[in-house]
């Protein structure tokens, strides 16, 4: 029977905290991007929004994150993982025997993923993508089948993505939303994702500045629970409002490092830490 | 700038590195009367005692290095395995001691009368602990001659500790005393309790632990047990260490989270072995729920 808890729903939220929103490529272009991202966590949030304690696990993970403008309206976004998940060494102050340390290596679930412009405009863009999660990840991993990098479903996210730039006291700013639904199989239930990011290029531009805001809301609509979980419980039912912020500084005009950090603000089933980001991009 | 990239990639592998988590689950070492309860013997019988030690951890220990002592020793006498000869009228009290791993001498005491004569003591017992600390008892005590058969003495007695502090639980016992060769003593047939969360999962339900009318030790929930179905691997143990189920007897991972169920438990396991039922989510290793059965 396998079991997967919590730390799916992180690659969920971390996914959305950290990866990166950009506007439609132009025909030729694009941005490449390898990045990692880390969290640990010893409690979360229960099916009721409370904390709870849990034993300290860890997930680490490098990615490859790739957009492509295949036309000027048309861009071709892919997100490959390679994670690792781990579990402390547990000591207990009874004498009893503790429990080693563990830990999981292997891909994850890539996301493959079609942006199409609708409309632009001097001040603002509309788009909407279509991203594939590909099952590509371990969903039975470890000792106890409780350390995966993937859920073991295929789900579809669609999305409208909408941009605008503005200036506040002569200085230039972007900001960007999104509303998306992700459909997900095997049981799991539906969910609505919301984004919202604003930053501004500051220092003669060479350093961007950005603050995001997004949550995952379930629809609750899935099957799985502990009555009949043969897959996951603790990736299902997933809910998470995070806020995050990030630094990427421009060490040329095509290459450049970001530093990421997020916190969840409130959820439901899934870990309660703040999450470290760092990476190197270039553009084409 | 490539070097400091080079440092925060390695900082953020170092972070990956498994450490280490600490978990308090020491309980002090126990030693327990495990034999039955005596309510009266008369001078002359003899009656075996047994006791159990568990280290801090809540594991019974084999074959411990028990010291029986009893006051007044004209008494009784008892030799080194707990074997006891009633010698004389009076109260008699049977202490038994062990020294622990870490040098300490921990004991368990049980006093009850030596009678030329057996005594039958009929208990009903009400005794309520709440901030106040108000206990009640009514006990009513008769007296038979020697050599009386023992169909008479079927009374039951019933304790019942209700403990209102949010920690505690309810507990009622329901035992029978009996009379063996004029030893009178009174054995558990079955405790009921309550079920509480120590989580922020749901996870409540009354239940009675007891052997049943084929004679096997049983652990039935009752109708009004809930369980949140978001807890991962949900496990249910019959421990000695309340915060821990290492040394516990795991009885099995949870598949019902409403409603009245049974779990059989084997020959093997008396009623008085385990304190506490222990609900644990393996995963998270972490305690649950819990209830102390007596």
């Amino acid at each position: 029977m396998q079991k997967q808890f919590l730390l799916l729903g992180c690659l969920f939220f971390l996914g959305i905290t950290f990866g990166t929103a950009q506007w439609i490529q132009k025909k030729g272009t694009g941005y490449y991007k390898v990045g990692t991202w880390f969290l640990e966590a010893n409690q979360h949030y229960t099916d009721k929004g409370l904390l709870d304690p849990n034993a300290t696990r860890g997930i680490f993970v490098t990615s490859l994150y790739g957009r492509h403008g295949i036309t000027d309206k048309i861009t071709l976004v892919g997100y490959i993982p390679f994670t690792r998940v781990y579990q402390n060494e547990q000591i207990f102050t009874s004498g009893n025997p503790g429990q080693p340390g563990e830990a999981v290596n292997s891909f994850g679930d890539i996301d493959l993923a079609v942006e199409v412009q609708i409309l632009k405009r001097p001040k603002w863009v509309l788009a909407t993508s279509l991203t594939l999660g590909i099952p590509s990840g371990n969903n039975s991993g470890g000792s106890d089948g409780s350390y995966q990098t993937g859920d073991g479903e295929f789900n579809q996210i669609v999305k409208v993505l909408a941009g605008t730039s503005f200036k506040i006291a002569k200085h230039s700013f972007y900001a960007k939303g999104s509303l998306g639904v992700n459909n997900r199989s095997n049981g799991y239930s539906d969910e609505i994702r919301l984004g919202f990011e604003t930053g501004s290029q500051v220092f003669k531009n060479k350093f961007l500045f950005l603050v995001r805001l997004n949550t995952i809301q379930s629809f609750f609509n899935g099957s799985l629970s502990a009555l009949n979980s043969n897959g996951s419980i603790f990736a299902n039912n997933v809910e998470v409002t995070n806020l995050g912020g990030e630094i990427n500084y421009f060490i040329t005009k095509k290459w450049s490092a970001s530093f990421g950090y997020s916190i969840p603000l409130s959820g439901k089933n899934i870990y309660k830490a703040p999450a470290l980001a760092g990476g190197i991009a270039y553009k084409l | 700038m490539y070097k400091k990239t080079l440092l925060f990639f390695s900082f953020l592998l170092y972070l990956s590195c498994i450490g280490t988590d600490v978990t308090d689950d020491y309980v002090d070492p126990t030693l327990r009367i495990t034999s039955p309860q005596i309510i009266s013997i008369k001078v002359g019988q003899k009656f075996q005692f047994t006791a159990k030690y568990f280290d801090t951890s809540g594991t019974q220990i084999e074959n411990p290095n028990l010291i029986w002592t009893v006051s007044p020793p004209d008494a009784l006498t008892i030799d080194d395995s707990g074997f006891a000869t009633a010698t004389s009228d009076g109260v008699a009290t049977i202490q038994v001691s062990v020294v622990t791993a870490l040098g300490s001498t921990i004991s368990a005491e049980t006093s009850f009368p030596v009678r030329e004569v057996v005594t039958v003591i009929t208990e009903t017992a009400t005794m309520t602990v709440d901030s106040g600390t108000t206990t009640t008892s009514d006990i009513n005590t008769s007296t038979i001659d020697s050599g009386t058969t023992t169909s008479t003495l079927t009374d039951a007695s019933t304790t019942t500790t209700t403990v209102s502090d949010t920690s505690s639980t309810t507990t009622d016992t329901d035992s029978t005393p009996t009379v063996d060769d004029d030893v009178v003593v009174t054995s558990p047939q079955s405790y009921q309790g309550t079920i509480r969360t120590t989580s922020s999962y749901e996870l409540t339900g009354s239940y009675e632990y007891g052997l049943n009318d084929a004679g096997q030790l049983v652990l039935d929930i009752g109708d009004d047990y809930v369980a949140s179905t978001a807890i991962p691997r949900l496990f249910v143990y019959l421990s000695n260490n309340p915060n821990s189920p290492s040394g516990a007897y795991e009885i099995a991972e949870v598949t019902v989270f409403s409603g009245a169920h049974s779990y059989v438990l084997p020959s093997s396991i008396d009623i008085s072995d385990y304190k506490y039922i222990l609900y644990w989510c393996k995963p998270f290793i972490v305690k649950v729920g819990d209830s102390t059965i007596f």
